[in-house]
């Protein structure tokens, strides 16, 4: 079946290792982490290690040229969202899909909106319009004067690789020629204390596939990417930076919150995925994992690597450095995934001690140069929500 | 798209209507026990429509919700509010994710397909049914199950007379809950209806100049001469899900439902 290729023609990414996919290449070449305690927020939290953008809301606000009465989820949104248009020579009033993803929208303004309720009034309702969680896309197609459909995928940490895979099949179908498709999500006290209630919070910098892994360490940040039809972009004298050739969603159906011990939703996304882009596991040379640094998902998910590839090719969790960015994660890792094909970079799954007992495979420890020219980048969530993206640097 | 079941409710509260749910005879007890009401009752239809199909497991889900699990959200900020500094009882925050729904439909059936949950307001449920109509153009032997809900909190009462009064909220009106769910897809059996075209968009890109009148603009739901359906499904993000089924049932032979999300329109062609 003869159908069109989805070409990435812009990429624009902000978080804790800063602002800008420059700034996010660097510390990837230089194998730098951006976890650390907070400057800039005030969650209740000072024991734990976070991936927190290096900005204040009022900062975060001029750079995205608004005003800050907005939540930190929209001002990261903003900035990522503007800079992967701008990297693609689009303007404000281009005819292009917004396909956003978030968990926790305007939850920041909400916890100002409750702490108040609770105190007895209902003061600040503005403070409350925004806390559904699609506000936030709403307001990314006002500020880019995007104009065509707008919608939010929340499927919790699997969101935005969702919003790319959907963002595929509208423009194999036919009927979207340009999508701006990703996700953005801010730190915030529901979902700082969720997962510490939940004992996934690593009280230490993480430590993705170790064998004495203790947990995650929470980020923040958004990332987008313009897909286009192949020829579309051709036609306006674009050249891709990458392509997004294939891309799977399953359902793990075993736990709300945990995956199968043999990892069977993730091995059926990245399975499907592959032959999705109509590639062979071998021709994989990089898997950006999701990694998140927890007992389950890293267990599990190596599982599942193993099942799938007769020989695991290099793989990292660059959660090691962002720290999980919840619904960017997955647009976050796509745009890393571009960044190593461009630049020949295999980054580092940083603080790995020992191999999980069992397991034959073990990350990438040090950033090193390699040719990658394929790209699988898994992303997994509540719900039992996996995803998989393959990433290819020719079509 | 062939639609091949359907099943809705709604809820009004302080309406003095007894809601009537299908499907609540077939959840899955132990796990029923431990879902708070509106999910059982958002289950039970989804368990409703698939039962009418015929099908124990559809090949993948899509689901709306305009605000997701409400009342779970609710009770986890409340949590860190009360119990600030000690260590909060995780339940509410695990229910509180927007495709709780569609991931408990997934876990009670192992369905293990595609699991998709859109919220953009009022047009939630545009976003699902059009991911489950290119799901099925290209996997065309596949059924799906497609639908949206939402939850009515006390709270919510009290924010719409705060944002009606702010001007936020253009009319007076009561929130309520409901939801909806349909089997999509298969050419083989007895059909209700069929999905002729799902747009979103501005409103300048949904009504293109091909025979669709035009359209008149209420709140919610209304299909394109005007009337609008928002005293039948009530008033909640997932009231499009609901028009349609309803539409359904009424038997029509075909209707165009346009709502609107800020900017954002979406049209819904189904006819019989």
């Amino acid at each position: 079946m003869n159908r069109p290729s989805v070409a990435i023609t812009g990429i624009g990414a902000i978080s804790a290792l800063g602002t800008g996919t420059s700034a996010q290449l660097s510390a990837l070449r230089e194998g730098r982490s951006g976890i650390g305690r907070l400057a800039h927020l005030p969650l209740p939290s000072p024991e734990l290690w976070f991936g927190e953008v290096k900005a204040s809301n009022a900062d975060l606000a001029t750079l995205a040229g608004v005003d800050a009465e907005r939540s930190r989820t929209v001002l990261l949104g903003l900035i990522a969202a503007r800079e992967a248009l701008q990297d693609a020579g689009f303007g404000p009033g281009a005819d292009i899909d917004l396909l956003s993803a978030s968990t926790v929208g305007g939850m920041d303004r909400s916890e100002a909106f409750a702490t108040g309720w609770m105190a007895g009034g209902a003061d600040g309702i503005d403070r409350a319009v925004g806390h559904a969680v699609g506000d936030h896309a709403h307001q990314l197609a006002r500020h880019l004067g995007l104009r065509g459909r707008v919608t939010t995928l929340s499927t919790a940490c699997s969101s935005s690789a969702n919003a790319l895979m959907l963002g595929a099949w509208l423009i194999r179908s036919g009927r979207a020629e340009v999508v701006l498709a990703g996700g953005t999500d801010a730190l915030c006290r529901f979902t700082t204390e969720g997962f510490r209630a939940l004992s996934a919070m690593d009280t230490a910098p993480c430590r993705p596939f170790s064998a004495d892994r203790g947990g995650m360490n929470l980020g923040e940040g958004a990332a987008y990417l313009v897909l286009e039809r192949s020829d579309r972009a051709e036609a306006r004298g674009r050249t891709p930076l990458a392509w997004l050739a294939g891309a799977a969603n399953t359902n793990d159906a075993h736990h709300q919150t945990a995956t199968s011990p043999e990892g069977e939703g993730p091995f059926q996304a990245m399975r499907e995925a592959l032959a999705d882009a109509g590639l062979p596991a071998e021709q994989v040379d990089l898997i950006n994992a999701h990694g998140t640094g927890t007992d389950n998902n890293d267990g599990t998910e190596q599982v599942a690597m193993e099942r799938l590839f007769a020989t695991v090719p290099p793989f990292v969790s660059t959660k090691s450095a962002t720290g999980h960015t919840l619904a960017a994660a997955g647009a976050l890792e796509a745009v890393f995934s571009v960044l190593c094909m461009r630049h020949d970079l295999i980054p580092a799954n940083l603080r790995f001690g020992a191999p999980i007992e069992g397991l034959r495979s073990a990350p990438n420890t040090a950033p090193r140069t390699a040719s990658v020219r394929t790209v699988l980048s898994t992303s997994f969530g509540f719900g039992g929500n996996d995803s998989a993206l393959v990433l290819t640097a020719t079509p | 798209m062939i639609i091949r079941a359907a099943a809705h409710y709604t809820l009004r509260p302080g309406s003095g209507e007894e809601a009537v749910v299908p499907g609540m005879d077939l959840l899955p007890k132990p796990m029923a026990r431990r879902m708070i009401a509106p999910v059982r009752r958002a289950m039970a239809c989804a368990l409703a429509a698939l039962a009418e199909a015929g099908i124990e497991r559809p090949d993948g889900i899509f689901y709306g919700t305009g605000l997701g699990c409400l009342a779970d959200t609710q009770e986890f900020l409340l949590e860190i509010e009360r119990n600030a500094g000690s260590l909060l009882a995780p339940t509410s925050f695990m229910r509180s994710t927007h495709n709780t729904v569609a991931g408990l439909i997934a876990l009670a059936l192992k369905a293990q397909g595609p699991n998709l949950t859109f919220s953009q307001g009022f047009t939630s449920f545009h976003a699902a049914l059009l991911a489950a109509v290119m799901h099925l153009e290209r996997r065309p032997g596949d059924r799906v199950l497609v639908g949206a809900s939402d939850e009515h909190l006390p709270l919510l009462d009290h924010l719409f007379d705060a944002l009606h009064g702010a001007g936020f909220v253009p009319q007076a009106a009561r929130p309520a809950e409901g939801a909806a769910f349909f089997v999509l897809g298969g050419a083989d059996g007895v059909a209700k209806g069929r999905v002729v075209d799902v747009r979103m968009g501005p409103v300048d890109r949904v009504l293109v100049d091909d025979g669709i009148p035009a359209w008149t603009g209420a709140l919610v739901t209304s299909v394109t001469n005007g009337a609008s359906y928002v005293d039948r499904t009530g008033l909640h993000h997932s009231a499009p899900a609901v028009a349609m089924a309803l539409a359904l049932a009424d038997a029509v032979p075909a209707v165009q439902l346009m709502d609107r999300e800020g900017e954002q329109h979406g049209l819904i062609h189904i006819a019989r």
